[in-house]
C-alpha cells in the first residue's frame, strides 16, 4: 500500500513539475525589445515581399495570369484545400486587400497602435496574406509561407510595446509630467505575447529540423556537391560564381555545413551559450543565400525569426552598438514592464 | 470571475490550444507518413485554413535542376495542313544574371503546373491556348539542365562558359487541343 501512496506522491509531483515547467516557458516569456526588432525587421520584409508583388496583381491574382478563380482551390490536392475561403474574387478585391495589407504592415511597422491595436493589424495582414495566397498557391514560394507562421505569432504578441511610436509618445508624456515611464501590462497582454513568441521561436526550430532532415536523404548534400548544383543553375544565380569550381574544398565545406546546421541549430538555439553563434551563423547563411541567389526576401524573412531568440540584454547591448545615438537613448528610456493583473 | 481564476482560464485554454497547434505543425510536415495518415485529418482543416500546412523542404531533398516548359503553338492552315510557331519557353530565359521577384515567382508558378500531368493539361495547356487565340493545339515538352559535376567542370575545356554547365535533358514532348469556345 505504502508503495502505492508513494508512487501516486510521485506522480503528483510530476505533474506538477511539468505544469510549472510548461506555465514558465509558454507563459513568462518576455523579450519586448526582441518583439520589437521582430517586428520591425519582418514588417519591412514582408512590406517589400507586397510592394514587388502589387505592380503583377493583374497577373498574379486574375484568370490573366492562368490560375483561373474557379480553380484556386480545385488545383490543390485534397489534402491541402481549405474548408473555408475568403480569396479575392477580381482585380479591384486583389488590389484592395494588397493596400489594406500595406497598411497594416505599415501600422506594425512603426508600432502606431496598443496592444490590441497592434494584434488586429497583424490579424488583418494575416487574413489578407491568406487570402492571396488561396488565391494563386502557384506563385507563393518559401518567403511567403514562413511570413504566414510570422504573421500568426504576432497575432499573439503586443509588438509595438518598445521601439515604436507607442513606445515614444508614452516617455514623452511621462517626461512632461515629470514621471518615470511606467508600463501597466496586464497578465492577458503578456501571457498571450509569451505563447506568440514561443511559438514563432519553436516553428524556427521546426523549419530547420525538417528542411535539414530532408537534406539528408538527398544524394547531392551527402556528395557535398549540393552548393555547386545551385551554383551553376542559371535560373537562379545572382552572378557567375562558377570559377569556385577550382577550390572545390569550399563547396563541399560549404555544403556539408549548410546541413550541419540546419540539422543541429534546431537544439543550439536552445542552448544559450551557443545561441549567440547560432544566430550569427544562420543571418550568415541567408545573408549569402541573399547575396549570391538574390533570394532576398526569403532571407530576410528567415533572419527575422533569429530576432526573437535574442534577450533583453543582448538586444540593448545591440542597440547600443548599431542603433547609434537616438535608438541609445530610446532603450535608456525604455521602462521595466510592470504586470498587472488581467 | 476573481482575477486569478480568469487568468487560469486563460492559461487553461491557452495550453490545449498550444498542444494542438504545435502537434500541427510538427505532425504535418511530414508529408505522407503514417502518423499522417492516422491523425492527419484531426489537424489539417485547422491548417489548411491558414496555408500552414506545408512540408519544410527548401532545397532537398536536392537543388532543383534548371527547369523550362517549351512550347509549340499549332495552327491549321486554309488547305487541311498544320503548321507550327518557334518554339517558346516558359518562363523565358534570362539574359545575363540579376534579380526579379516576377521571373522567380512565374517559374514556381511553372513548376507547379508543369511537374503534374493533369494540372498541365488541365490549367496550363488552356492558358496558352488563351495566349494565341489562332493556334489549334500546343505541344509541351519539360526541358531540363543537369549541372555537370565539379569534377568535369574543372578538367573540360568545354565547360569554359556558365551557359555550358547544364547537361541538357528534352523529355518528350505531349501535343493538347486547344479548347474551343464551350468547351469545358
Amino acid at each position: 500500500m505504502k508503495t502505492v501512496g508513494a508512487a501516486k506522491e510521485a506522480a503528483k509531483n510530476a505533474v506538477t513539475k511539468f505544469a510549472a515547467g510548461f506555465d514558465r516557458f509558454f507563459f513568462h516569456a518576455a523579450s519586448p525589445g526582441a518583439v520589437a526588432l521582430f517586428r520591425i525587421f519582418f514588417s519591412a520584409t514582408l512590406l517589400l515581399n507586397l510592394a514587388m508583388r502589387i505592380p503583377h496583381t493583374e497577373f498574379y491574382y486574375t484568370d490573366a495570369g492562368g490560375m483561373v478563380l474557379e480553380y484556386a482551390i480545385q488545383v490543390l490536392p485534397e489534402f491541402h484545400q481549405p474548408a473555408f475561403t475568403w480569396l479575392p474574387s477580381g482585380y479591384g478585391e486583389a488590389l484592395a486587400m494588397q493596400i489594406l495589407q500595406a497598411f497594416a504592415l505599415l501600422g506594425l511597422l512603426f508600432g502606431v497602435f496598443g496592444r490590441v491595436g497592434s494584434r488586429l493589424l497583424a490579424l488583418v495582414a494575416l487574413l489578407t496574406h491568406v487570402a492571396l495566397m488561396q488565391r494563386n498557391i502557384s506563385i507563393v514560394y518559401g518567403a511567403d509561407i514562413v511570413s504566414t507562421f510570422w504573421l500568426f505569432g504576432l497575432v499573439f504578441m503586443d509588438s509595438s510595446e518598445s521601439i515604436s511610436v507607442r513606445a515614444y509618445w508614452r516617455d514623452r508624456s511621462a517626461r512632461k509630467n515629470g514621471v518615470k515611464p511606467v508600463w501597466l501590462e496586464p497578465v492577458w497582454s503578456r501571457t498571450l505575447t509569451s505563447v506568440g513568441l514561443r511559438l514563432s521561436q519553436i516553428q524556427l526550430s521546426l523549419i530547420y529540423g525538417y528542411t535539414g532532415f530532408e537534406k539528408l536523404k538527398g544524394g547531392d548534400w551527402w556528395d557535398q556537391t549540393a552548393i555547386w548544383k545551385v551554383l551553376g543553375n542559371e535560373q537562379l544565380m545572382m552572378a557567375d560564381l562558377s570559377f569556385l569550381k577550382s577550390v572545390p574544398l569550399i563547396i563541399g565545406l560549404a555544403t556539408w555545413g549548410t546541413v550541419l546546421f540546419e540539422v543541429y541549430a534546431p537544439v543550439l538555439l536552445w542552448v544559450r551559450s551557443s545561441r549567440r553563434w547560432v544566430i550569427i551563423l544562420g543571418w550568415a547563411l541567408h545573408l549569402g543565400i541573399a547575396a549570391t541567389m538574390g533570394l532576398f526576401v526569403f532571407s530576410f524573412t528567415m533572419m527575422a525569426g533569429y530576432l526573437l531568440f535574442l534577450e533583453s540584454d543582448e538586444v540593448r547591448s545591440l542597440l547600443n552598438r548599431f542603433g547609434g545615438k537616438k535608438f541609445s537613448r530610446l532603450k535608456q528610456k525604455e521602462p521595466a514592464s510592470v504586470f498587472t493583473s488581467i | 470571475m476573481s482575477r486569478d481564476r480568469a487568468t487560469f482560464t486563460l492559461k487553461v485554454v491557452l495550453s490545449f490550444f498550444i498542444v494542438y497547434h504545435l502537434a500541427t505543425v510538427i505532425i504535418l510536415p511530414m508529408g505522407s507518413g503514417l502518423l499522417i495518415r492516422e491523425l492527419g485529418r484531426y489537424f489539417v482543416p485547422y491548417a489548411n485554413l491558414l496555408q500552414m500546412n506545408t512540408t519544410w523542404q527548401f532545397f532537398s531533398p536536392g537543388p532543383s535542376p534548371i527547369f523550362y516548359l517549351e512550347y509549340t503553338y499549332l495552327f491549321e492552315t486554309d488547305d487541311g495542313g498544320e503548321t507550327e510557331s518557334e518554339p517558346n519557353l516558359l518562363p523565358e530565359k534570362r539574359t545575363g544574371f540579376g534579380y526579379s521577384d516576377f521571373y522567380n515567382r512565374r517559374l514556381f508558378s511553372m513548376r507547379f503546373f508543369s511537374l503534374n500531368e493533369q494540372r498541365l493539361a488541365r490549367y496550363l495547356v488552356p492558358w496558352l491556348c488563351r495566349q494565341n487565340d489562332k493556334a489549334t493545339s500546343v505541344s509541351v515538352r519539360q526541358k531540363f539542365g543537369q549541372i555537370q559535376s565539379v569534377e568535369r567542370a574543372r578538367t573540360d575545356s568545354d565547360l569554359e562558359n556558365f551557359s555550358d554547365l547544364a547537361e541538357p535533358m528534352n523529355f518528350p514532348s505531349s501535343t493538347h487541343s486547344c479548347p474551343r469556345d464551350g468547351d469545358s
